[in-house]
C-alpha cells in the first residue's frame, strides 16, 4: 500500500473551519478594450514630443496596464519591470510561478499555465493578463538589463511582426526616454539607484516620477487612467511651450517642459489624492 | 527656403536616420553630411533642431564605439559653437548633452595626450574653451531645461578637471581625468583646470545653502554627486559634509502650499536615496556610520513635518498591509480549488457499474478537484468540526435526497451484481493497479448510509487477494442489502470481574487525570442550601462525583460482583474501594492545595456511614457495610502527619474544624505532634482548638493532655496552659464557675 496521496498543499490548515466558504467571487474576464485609432501607430513626435517608460515589480500587472493605455492614446512608451524575476501567484501562496526576465515570452507564460490548470488562472487573471501582454510586446524586461540608448525598433509582440501589422506599439527609435513613471515606491527606488550606479554616461536628463498603485487589476485600471492623463498632462505643457515660441517668433529664449514638472505633478496629485506621487530629477 | 522644401528636407534626413538606426556604421558618414546643412545660419529653425537631436542621439548611442565618438567629436567642434548661440532650448539642451557626452566626457582630453604640442590641437583646445565658458555661462542664466543640461555638464568637467584614483588598480581604463595629463603639458595648466573645478563644484554645492526651493535643479545636482564622491576621492568629504547638513524638509515644510509639499516630499526622498546609495558603496568606510545617522535624522524630521500623505487614503500597498492583500489574493484561489462547498442540490450522477469504487460511490459532487480532496488528510478535529457544522445546518431535504441517491446507486450496484452472479463467468474487470484504496472516504457521503458500506467491506476484504482496490461489484453481496435492514448489533459478554476491575481502573486514572488538568475556579460563589453539587465540570464537581460513586452509587454493583467472584473463587477489590484508594492517592499527592476534596469526601463518607447505620437498624437482615469514615481519616492523618509543619496551622486547624467526627487514633496522632519538639506548638494548638470547639471529643483530649503534662516535662507548660483553663484541678487551682 502506497501513502496516502494528498492534493492539498502542504503546510498549516487554514485558521477557521467555519469560514472555509468564502462566497465565490466572480472575476470579471478582463480583456482590453480595442484600441481607439488604428493600433500601434504612434503619433507623430509634433503631438508627442514626449517619450515615456512605464516601470513596476514584474512588468506584468501595472507597468503593462499603463503601456497599453498609453500606446493607445499615441505615446511612445516601452515598459520594464525592476524585481529579479517575474514572480506570478500559483496554486499556493508559497509556490509562486517564477519566471526570468526577457528569457521567457508572455505567450509561453501563456500558454504553459493555461495547459497546467485553466480553471485556476482564468479565475484569478492571470489568463487574460498574459493574454494582454502578448499582444503588447515579446517578453517582460528587466529595467537593469535596459541598454539605454540601444534603438528600439521592432520589439513588438512577433507573431504579428510577420504580416507588418502591430497591435500595439512598443517602440521608440532612440532607445532614450523623457519621462520615466514607476508604479511602486521600491521600484522608484530601484530605478533611482540604478541610474546613480550607471554614472549617467549618457548625460541626457529624465524625469523619474512614482505613482504608488496597488498590485491588483482593479487598482492597475485605475492607475493606468491616473498615468495617462499625467502624460497628456506632460506632453500638453511641451506643446505649450513650443508653440509659445512660434507664436512669440521674436526669439527661442523660453523655458523648456522640464522646469515645470513639479508643478504639473502638484496639479495632478490634487486631483489624485488617493495616487501618491513622487518624484526627482536625474539622468541617463 | 519655404517650408515645402524644408518638409522635403526632413523627410530625406528623416530617411537616413533610419539607414542609421537600422545599422550604427552609418552614423558617422551621415553626421558629416548633415553637418553643413544643420548649422547653416539662413536654414529653417525645424532643420537645426532636427540636427541638434540627431548630434545628441549619435553621441549617447551606445552601438558607436568611443573612438568613433572621440573623431566625431573633433570634427563637430566648431558646429557645436555655432550651435550653442542659438538661443532656442531644445537645440541648446541637445548640443550641450552631445557636447558633454562626446567631447568633455573623454574624447578631446584624449587626443591631446595623443598628439600634443601640435599649433592645431592648440586651436582645438581654444574652441574647447570657447564652449566650455558659453555653457558654464548659462548654469545661472538659461533657462530652467538648460540650466538642467548645464548641470550634468559641469559635473562631468568636474570630474575630468580634478585628479583621479592614484592607484593604477582602481583606474578606469576609459576614465577621463586630470590624473592622465602630464604635469609639463604645453596647453594644458593642471593647477588652472584644478582650480576652476573646485569653483564649479562650489556653485553646484551652493545651491544646497541658499535656501531656495528649486526642485529639478536641486534633485539634479543630488543624482549627479554621487557618481563625483565615489570617483574623487579628493572633493568627496567636501560633498558629504554639505549633504549631511542639508534637510530640505525645514524650508520646504514651512510652506502649507500644495505643491511645496509634494517637492518636499520628493526632496527628502531623493537625498535620502542618494545618501543610502553612497552609504552602500562605502560600507565601512569613515562615513558609513554618518550617512546612516543623517537619514534616520530625515526619516525623523519627516514624520515631524508630516508631509507624507494621509495614510487614510493612501491606496498604496505599504509594507504588511500590501503584504496581507497580495496574500489573500493569492491563498483566495486555492481556496477556492480545494474548499468550494458541495454546490446545493447535488447533481447526482448515475455512476457505471464497472469500476465503481467506495469514492465514486459516496461522491455526490461533479467537480472534479472536489471529489480528488482526500478528506483523511485533515485532522480528525477539523473534520468532526466541519462534519458537526455541516449537519447542524444541512437543509434536511438536501440530506434525504443524498442519503437516496447512494441508496439507489448501492441498490442498482446490488441488482448489477445478482445478474452478473447469474451470468457466470462474467470477464472479470480490468483490475485497477493505482492506489485508489487511498480515496476510499469513510462516511464521504453521509452518516445514515454508511453501515451498510462498512460491513459488507468487513465481509469481502479478504475475499479479495489479488487486488488493491476494492470494486464494489465484488464487494456488495447480494444478501448485503438485507443486511443492512436486518442489521443487530452482537450483544456484548459480559465483563469478568478481573475486566471490570482493569476498566475501572483506567477509567479513574482518565478522571484524575482530568481533574489535574482544571484549573480551580478563581472564585467560588457561595449559593448556600441553593448549591446543586456537581453542576459544573470543574475540579471540585468531579471530586463530589467521584467521592459519591465511591460512598453510594458503587456500593450496590460492588455487591453483585462481589458475589459472582466469590463464586468463580476470584479475587476482587470492590470499585468503592478502588475509588477511594484513587481518591486518597489524590489528596495524600499534594494536601495542602487538596484539603478541600479531602474535607469534602471525609464528609461524604461519614454521611454514608450513618445512612448505612440506619438502613441496616431499620431492616434486620442487611448486614451495614463496613463503616469507611474512621479508616480513612485515620488513613489520611498517617499520611499527612509526616509532613505537617508549624506553618500549615491554618489548614490543619481547618480540616479538624471541618470533619464531623475525630477518631480516637487521630488523636494519638496529634500527640505524636505535641510530643515533636518542632511542631509541638501546632499539636497544642489543635487540642486546645478541639477542647473549645469539638465538645464530643474534649474529654479525650484532655485525658491525653493530662498524660502528657504529667509524663512529659518538656511538654509541660504548653500542656499545663490548656489544663489551667479546662481542667483547673489537676494542676491544683480551684475549678472555674463556667467551663
Amino acid at each position: 500500500m502506497s501513502k496516502p496521496r494528498s492534493t492539498t498543499p502542504q503546510g498549516d490548515p487554514p485558521p477557521s473551519v467555519l469560514s472555509l466558504y468564502p462566497p465565490a467571487r466572480t472575476t470579471k474576464p478582463r480583456t482590453p478594450p480595442p484600441p481607439p485609432g488604428i493600433p500601434g501607430r504612434q503619433g507623430s513626435p509634433d503631438d508627442f514630443p514626449l517619450k515615456f517608460c512605464t516601470v513596476c515589480a514584474n512588468n506584468q500587472n501595472r507597468s503593462m496596464e499603463a503601456h497599453l493605455v498609453l500606446s493607445q492614446a499615441g505615446f511612445p512608451v516601452i515598459s520594464f519591470g525592476t524585481g529579479s524575476a517575474v514572480r506570478l501567484p500559483g496554486p499556493s501562496i508559497d509556490k509562486p510561478n517564477i519566471y526570468a526576465f526577457n528569457a521567457t515570452s508572455y505567450d509561453e507564460m501563456y500558454t504553459e499555465l493555461k495547459a497546467r490548470d485553466i480553471r485556476l488562472y482564468s479565475a484569478n487573471g492571470l489568463l487574460s493578463m498574459l493574454d494582454r501582454n502578448r499582444k503588447i510586446k515579446k517578453s517582460p524586461e528587466r529595467w537593469q538589463d535596459w541598454n539605454v540608448g540601444l534603438p528600439r525598433v521592432g520589439a513588438g509582440p512577433v507573431e504579428k511582426r510577420g504580416g507588418g501589422e502591430k497591435t500595439y506599439s512598443d517602440e521608440i527609435e532612440s532607445g532614450i526616454v523623457d519621462v520615466v513613471i514607476t508604479c511602486e515606491e521600491r521600484c522608484w527606488d530601484a530605478v533611482v539607484d540604478d541610474l546613480i550606479s550607471r554614472g549617467s554616461p549618457l548625460n541626457r536628463l529624465v524625469h523619474v516620477i512614482n505613482i504608488d498603485i496597488k498590485d491588483n487589476h482593479e487598482e492597475a485600471a485605475v492607475g493606468g487612467k491616473g498615468i495617462l492623463e499625467l502624460a497628456k498632462m506632460l506632453t500638453a505643457a511641451a506643446k505649450e511651450e513650443k508653440d509659445k515660441a512660434a507664436d512669440e517668433a521674436r526669439d527661442f529664449d523660453r523655458s523648456s517642459v522640464d522646469g515645470r514638472v513639479p508643478e504639473i505633478l502638484a496639479e495632478w496629485q490634487e486631483r489624485h489624492p488617493t495616487l501618491p506621487v513622487l518624484w526627482t530629477a536625474s539622468y541617463f | 527656403m519655404t517650408s515645402e522644401d524644408v518638409k522635403t528636407k526632413l523627410d530625406h534626413l528623416n530617411q537616413a536616420k533610419n539607414l542609421a538606426l537600422n545599422d550604427p556604421n552609418f552614423y558617422p558618414d551621415i553626421l558629416k553630411g548633415i553637418l553643413p546643412v544643420i548649422v547653416a545660419s539662413d536654414g529653417a529653425i525645424e532643420l537645426r533642431q532636427w540636427g541638434s537631436d540627431f548630434l545628441a542621439e549619435t553621441f549617447s548611442s551606445p552601438q558607436i564605439s568611443s573612438q568613433t565618438k572621440q573623431e566625431l567629436a573633433l570634427t563637430c567642434l566648431e558646429h557645436l559653437l555655432t550651435l550653442l548661440n542659438e538661443l532656442e532650448t531644445g537645440i541648446l539642451k541637445n548640443v550641450i548633452q552631445s557636447r558633454t557626452t562626446g567631447s568633455v566626457g573623454g574624447a578631446v582630453s584624449g587626443q591631446f595626450l595623443s598628439r600634443t604640442r601640435s599649433i592645431s590641437e592648440t586651436a582645438i583646445w581654444q574652441q574647447m574653451v570657447a564652449i566650455k565658458a558659453k555653457i558654464l555661462s548659462m548654469l545661472d542664466r538659461g533657462s530652467e531645461g538648460v540650466r538642467l543640461g548645464c548641470i550634468k555638464f559641469a559635473q562631468r568637467i568636474i570630474l575630468v578637471q580634478t585628479p583621479g584614483a592614484s592607484d593604477p588598480r582602481l583606474v578606469d581604463k576609459s576614465e577621463v581625468s586630470l590624473t592622465i595629463v602630464p604635469l609639463n603639458h604645453p596647453v594644458l595648466n593642471i593647477h588652472a583646470l584644478e582650480a576652476e573645478a573646485h569653483g564649479l563644484l562650489d556653485r553646484l554645492l551652493n545651491v544646497f545653502q541658499d535656501g531656495k526651493l528649486d526642485a529639478p535643479i536641486i534633485t539634479a545636482i543630488l543624482n549627479s554627486l554621487p557618481a563625483l564622491v565615489k570617483g574623487r576621492a579628493a572633493i568627496s568629504n567636501k560633498i558629504l559634509n554639505i549633504l549631511m547638513s542639508y534637510n530640505p524638509l525645514p524650508v520646504a515644510a514651512k510652506s502649507m502650499v500644495f505643491k511645496d509639499r509634494f517637492v518636499a516630499r520628493s526632496l527628502e526622498k531623493t537625498l535620502r536615496t542618494v545618501l543610502n546609495h553612497l552609504a552602500r558603496a562605502s560600507s565601512g568606510g569613515p562615513h558609513a556610520g554618518k550617512i546612516q545617522q543623517h537619514i534616520q535624522r530625515l526619516l525623523q524630521s519627516k514624520s515631524e513635518f508630516s508631509i507624507d500623505v494621509p495614510k487614510s487614503n493612501k491606496r498604496v500597498l505599504s509594507g504588511s498591509d500590501g503584504d496581507s492583500v497580495k496574500r489573500t489574493k493569492y491563498t483566495r484561489p486555492d481556496a477556492e480549488g480545494e474548499y468550494t462547498p458541495t454546490p446545493p442540490p447535488p447533481t447526482i450522477q448515475v455512476q457505471p457499474s464497472n469500476g465503481t469504487t467506495y469514492k465514486t460511490l459516496y461522491t455526490l459532487t461533479g467537480d472534479q478537484a472536489l471529489s480528488n480532496f482526500d478528506v483523511s488528510q485533515l485532522p480528525l478535529e477539523m473534520a468532526t468540526q466541519i462534519t458537526l457544522a455541516t449537519m447542524y445546518s444541512i437543509d434536511a431535504n438536501v440530506l434525504e435526497s443524498a442519503v437516496a441517491a447512494i441508496r439507489q446507486r448501492l441498490g442498482s450496484l446490488v441488482r448489477a451484481a445478482a445478474t452478473a452472479a447469474s451470468s457466470r463467468p462474467p470477464p472479470p474487470p480490468p483490475p485497477q493497479l493505482d492506489d485508489d484504496d487511498d480515496d476510499y472516504v469513510p462516511g464521504g457521503g453521509d452518516d445514515v448510509s454508511d453501515e451498510p458500506s462498512k460491513t459488507s467491506l468487513d465481509a469481502v476484504t479478504y475475499s479479495d487477494d489479488s487486488d488493491d482496490s476494492y470494486e464494489v461489484t465484488d464487494l456488495v453481496p447480494t444478501t448485503a442489502k438485507g443486511k443492512a435492514a436486518a442489521m443487530e448489533l452482537v450483544k456484548m459478554p459480559d465483563l469478568s470481574p478481573a475486566q471490570i476491575q482493569e476498566a475501572c481502573e483506567g477509567t479513574l486514572d482518565r478522571m484524575f487525570e482530568t481533574i489535574a488538568t482544571l484549573d480551580k475556579p478563581v472564585k467560588k460563589e457561595r449559593t448556600g442550601l441553593g448549591r446543586l453539587a456537581a453542576t459544573n465540570w470543574d475540579r471540585d464537581g468531579w471530586i463530589t462525583i467521584l467521592s459519591r460513586l465511591s460512598t453510594r452509587g458503587l456500593s450496590g454493583i460492588d455487591a453483585e460482583i462481589t458475589a459472582k467472584a466469590q463464586e468463580d473463587r476470584m479475587h476482587y477489590e470492590a470499585l468503592s474501594a478502588q475509588v477511594r484508594q484513587k481518591l486518597y492517592m489524590y489528596v495524600i499527592g499534594d494536601f495542602r492545595t487538596r484539603m478541600d476534596a479531602a474535607i469534602a469526601w471525609l464528609n461524604e463518607e461519614w454521611y454514608n456511614d450513618r445512612l448505612q447505620e440506619i438502613s441496616a437498624r431499620e431492616n434486620n437482615n442487611k448486614t451495614p457495610l463496613e463503616p469507611q469514615y474512621a479508616k480513612w481519616m485515620a488513613k489520611i492523618m498517617d499520611g499527612i502527619f509526616p509532613y505537617l509543619e508549624t506553618t500549615d496551622r491554618n489548614i490543619f486547624l481547618r480540616f479538624l474544624s471541618e470533619l464531623p467526627a475525630i477518631p480516637a487514633p487521630v488523636l494519638a496522632n496529634i500527640r505524636g505532634l505535641c510530643l515533636d519538639p518542632e511542631r509541638s506548638n501546632l499539636g497544642f494548638l489543635a487540642f486546645q482548638y478541639l477542647c473549645m470547639l469539638k465538645p464530643p471529643v474534649r474529654n479525650d483530649v484532655l485525658e491525653i493532655v493530662e498524660e502528657l503534662w504529667s509524663n512529659h516535662n518538656d511538654v509541660k507548660t504548653a500542656a499545663r496552659k490548656l489544663l489551667v483553663k479546662f481542667r483547673p484541678h489537676v494542676v491544683g487551682l480551684p475549678p472555674k464557675e463556667s467551663t
